[in-house]
């Protein structure tokens, strides 16, 4: 059973065509701040119905409709519920990987539409970070841009948290990768 | 009373299509373990909806009386938008 129930806790960084002898380097999703305000969002349209309910409590009671009521509520919030996770999963699912070998951009746009770009680390020339905003820069969050050698369009990891210490980690692979690779066997891809 | 049984079935394969379709995302394509807690939550939550929306359909049953009464608009006993 405990061993089973692991799969929530200990389950690791695996993903579909990776390569044998690949580490996983940086998993990341945009920052928290973004399904948290989703989640207020959410929030807001979980009280909405309770108002008109407040205000109409004595007719309901009155003519006896509360399972009506109650039946028409818990639809709404079905609703809900899974509109928020449909947006949960799109946003779990938006990730990208820095491994020892390459970067993957997986963008998952809706149900079974779904991009994965790939790029050899040593063909990044350059990275750039941009925080803009006040709620950036107090929450340490903002884009990491990646530019490659040739014609592969640029990567972007879109809101991410602590942009800066993520380019530094990625140069970091990225000189280790341009060392251990041999001239001229490098390529990047999009899938 | 036919409408809202018609009406829970409706919504019950809706919202189970909708929900098997997440939680494929999350089994089949989620890295890491949290997507995988995230489809528990879902999966536990959505079970949860659908055995209150069961309860509350048995509710209608049981209140048929009240709720025909409301919405026979041709009945002389005062209704809702009366």
């Amino acid at each position: 059973m405990a061993i089973k129930l692991s799969v929530f806790t200990q389950s690791h960084y695996s993903f579909e065509g990776m390569r044998p002898e690949e580490e996983v380097d940086i998993f990341l999703y945009s920052h928290w701040l973004i399904p948290v305000m989703k989640f207020i969002y959410y929030a807001l349209l979980t009280a909405l119905p309770l108002v008109p309910l407040l205000f109409f409590a004595r007719e309901i009671v009155e003519y006896e409709i509360i399972s009506l009521v109650f039946f028409v509520l818990i639809a709404y919030y079905m609703l809900l519920w899974s509109i928020m996770f449909y947006e949960f999963m799109i946003y779990l699912l938006d990730t990208w990987i820095v491994t020892n070998e390459r970067i993957l951009d997986i963008n998952q746009i809706s149900f079974f539409i779904r991009t994965t770009a790939e790029l050899d680390l040593s063909r990044v020339q350059d990275i750039s970070v941009r925080t803009s905003g006040f709620i950036q820069t107090i929450f340490d969050f903002g884009d990491v841009e990646i530019q490659s050698a040739g014609a592969v369009n640029k990567f972007l990891f879109r809101q991410v948290a602590h942009p800066q210490m993520i380019k530094d980690k990625i140069m970091k692979l990225v000189i280790e990768a341009k060392k251990s690779a041999p001239q001229g066997t490098t390529q990047g891809a999009e899938v | 009373m036919t409408i809202l049984i018609i009406a829970f079935i409706v919504i019950g394969l809706l919202f189970w299509l909708h929900g098997f379709f997440i939680l494929y995302h999350f089994i089949r394509f989620g890295v890491g373990t949290r997507p995988k807690q995230a489809a528990l939550v879902f999966f536990i939550g959505s079970l949860a909806l659908f055995f209150l929306l069961l309860v509350a359909l048995i509710g209608v049953m049981l209140e048929v009386p009240s709720v025909l009464k409301m919405i026979d608009i041709t009945n002389e006993a005062p209704t809702l938008w009366q």
